[in-house]
């Protein structure tokens, strides 16, 4: 799936009010609201409580939202959060075809009821009004966090059209995948390269980064993760998850194609034939880094309309 | 070890082992299969002096020959190396499941180890680790055969089987299998009783979460329940994240930060697998000691 620029993916806890306030000011491309593994069974009311107004919030500050939900909480969780100017959920725990078309069939009831479709991209002005089209279903983003999610991850990515992402979560996944001498994580190579190539073959968008060992993923400091965002990126990614708003900026800056990269791909393209695959991959290069400058500058307008 | 070795058999007890794996296929030369066939039974005995789980290894050509031969009251696991399809599990498992009934075995008893070492059998995997009930555990092929069959060296400096662990390991999760296998350390040397290399990999299996090694050299299992097992220390870190995080949910809360490491549900649910498994590594321990003492006076009092 190829549209968006979804570098940085901030995961933040609904019920967490100051988590949530550094997350409309983080600059992340993606804010997920979270309604699971980060918030306490005491506190799932106060977090689906805050989705609605959190999800205007990160809107107005130029991110697209997305909420991740229980899996074994769904109904409820849904209800707190399809509201307008939600762009999709992150579904974790999956292993079986039939929840997915369950969480798809609870998102197109409540489409229906409350009138929501997924909004434009950040910065366009356009409201989707006309007859609702498949392009504006809410979206479905995957986190295959089981062993069987895995496995079967092409059933499961089938399951519906909603499916427009996915990633490798945590669950049984992180339990097994622990650091080697080598200073990778367990499997983790051959975990990220099936996903990648199961996301391509069927369209939709691998999100992940090339986590190292030492580096505590989701919570790693500046270096790692801009590490692993270039390490990512070179892999098949476009866009990762992490959960500090200080991880923001290096997932965007190591997915954005450096300065230096842009100007050897624009070379490149000089000197190759355009039928040459190199040329196709610098071509793609420089349009990704146009896609991305696009995207930073639309979250600028929007955040200067939201300060004047 | 060769079953037709009577040497090696008649040692075996004292090895330490928490399981043996009497072989019937590679290190017993064709001439020879008929006499192995026949020691079966006075392996079983040997190795349970020393309270090892005992494995049979048969012959993937000739398992009509082999299983009558190698299930008998005492025996674990029937092993079937070069498993290639998931018909021959399923074959498998009809004369298993005959055997049982016939010698008075209770059914289920015998597991089957299948173990994948030709690239039609890593391509088959999910069918051959899913054929039957009898296989708890499952892992990627690699090793000399799998090398031969691909035709690549087997002692380089990278991991020639990214994709073979890969594929057996997700498999294994994917079925709620144990996962075999094991990570990838260089060894050019192909040393097969390297201690150190032994101890090193064994710890660096056990903390990429995997609970089982094998060997062809005794000077290896020592090292391999060293490393197998956690020490001291990380029992010790561990019950401590487990309080942390008790004191954690109590508040309310889903993570925090002990000494500069974040505990978090995930977390708390690896110090309590590894709290689980250094006892259960201490109860085996226990186990095998209590037996090769006992032999041992068994021989003393016969002497």
């Amino acid at each position: 799936m190829r549209g968006s620029v979804r570098r940085s993916w901030l995961i933040v806890p609904a019920h967490d009010n100051d988590r949530l306030a550094e997350a409309a000011s983080s600059s992340a491309d993606v804010v997920v609201l979270d309604l699971q593994d980060t918030v306490h069974d005491s506190s799932k009311h106060v977090a689906r409580d805050n989705i609605r107004d959190a999800i205007s919030d990160m809107r107005d500050a130029g991110s697209e939202v997305f909420v991740r939900v229980d899996i074994e909480l769904i109904y409820a969780d849904l209800v707190a959060s399809v509201w307008r100017g939600l762009t999709g959920i992150v579904l974790p725990g999956v292993t079986n075809v039939e929840q997915v078309m369950d969480a798809a069939s609870i998102l197109t009831d409540l489409e229906s009821q409350r009138g929501v479709v997924k909004p434009p991209p950040v910065g366009d002005v356009r409201e989707a009004d006309d007859p609702r089209g498949p392009e504006q279903a809410l979206e479905i983003h995957l986190s295959l966090d089981t062993g069987r999610g895995n496995w079967d991850a092409q059933q499961l990515l089938k399951a519906s059209n909603r499916v427009k992402s996915i990633s490798l979560g945590r669950a049984d996944l992180v339990m097994d995948l622990r650091g080697e001498p080598s200073g990778d994580l367990h499997q983790m190579e051959y975990l990220m390269q099936r996903l990648i190539v199961i996301a391509n073959a069927l369209n939709v968008e691998p999100v992940g980064a090339w986590w190292r060992a030492t580096s505590r993923g989701l919570v790693a400091g500046y270096d790692d993760t801009l590490q692993a965002a270039i390490d990512g990126r070179m892999a098949g990614f476009r866009g990762g998850l992490c959960m500090r708003t200080r991880q923001v900026k290096p997932m965007n800056t190591g997915y954005t194609p450096s300065a230096d990269e842009v100007s050897h791909a624009e070379e490149v393209i000089t000197t190759e034939p355009t039928y040459s695959p190199i040329s196709g991959i610098a071509s793609d290069l420089i349009a990704w880094s146009e896609e991305c400058q696009n995207r930073d500058r639309s979250k600028s307008i929007v955040t200067a309309q939201r300060n004047q | 070890m060769p079953i037709n070795n009577p040497r090696f058999v008649d040692r075996s007890w004292t090895r330490d082992c928490d399981y043996l794996n009497f072989d019937l296929e590679d290190s017993v030369p064709q001439s020879q299969k008929d006499y192995a066939r026949s020691q079966v039974r006075h392996a079983i005995v040997q190795g349970q002096k020393g309270a090892a789980e005992i494995n049979i290894r048969i012959n993937c050509a000739y398992p009509d020959a082999d299983v009558p031969a190698a299930v008998w009251p005492g025996v674990k696991q029937i092993n079937f190396p070069k498993a290639e399809t998931g018909a021959q599990i399923r074959h498998l498992d009809a004369l298993i499941t005959e055997l049982e009934r016939v010698r008075g075995i209770r059914s289920g008893t015998v597991r089957i180890g299948a173990t994948v070492e030709t690239t039609l059998g890593v391509a088959n995997s999910y069918e051959i680790a899913s054929a039957s009930p009898r296989i708890d555990a499952f892992g990627g092929g690699t090793g000399y055969d799998m090398s031969m069959d691909m035709g690549i060296e087997m002692f380089v400096g990278f991991d020639q089987f990214v994709y073979n662990r890969g594929e057996g390991e997700l498999i294994a999760l994917a079925l709620g299998l144990e996962r075999e296998g094991g990570v990838f350390m260089s060894d050019t040397t192909g040393n097969v009783g390297n201690a150190e290399l032994s101890i090193k990999r064994a710890e660096a299996s056990r903390k990429a979460g995997l609970r089982t090694g094998g060997g062809l050299h005794p000077n290896v299992v020592a090292p391999q329940n060293l490393g197998l097992t956690p020490t001291v220390n990380e029992v010790e870190d561990a019950h401590r994240v487990l309080s942390f995080f008790a004191e954690l949910d109590q508040r309310g809360e889903t993570e925090g930060d002990m000494d500069g490491r974040i505990v978090d549900k995930y977390e708390a649910a690896r110090a309590e697998e590894l709290i689980e498994w250094a006892s259960l590594c201490a109860h085996r321990d226990a186990e095998k000691s209590a037996a090769r003492e006992q032999t041992a006076a068994e021989l003393d009092e016969q002497n």
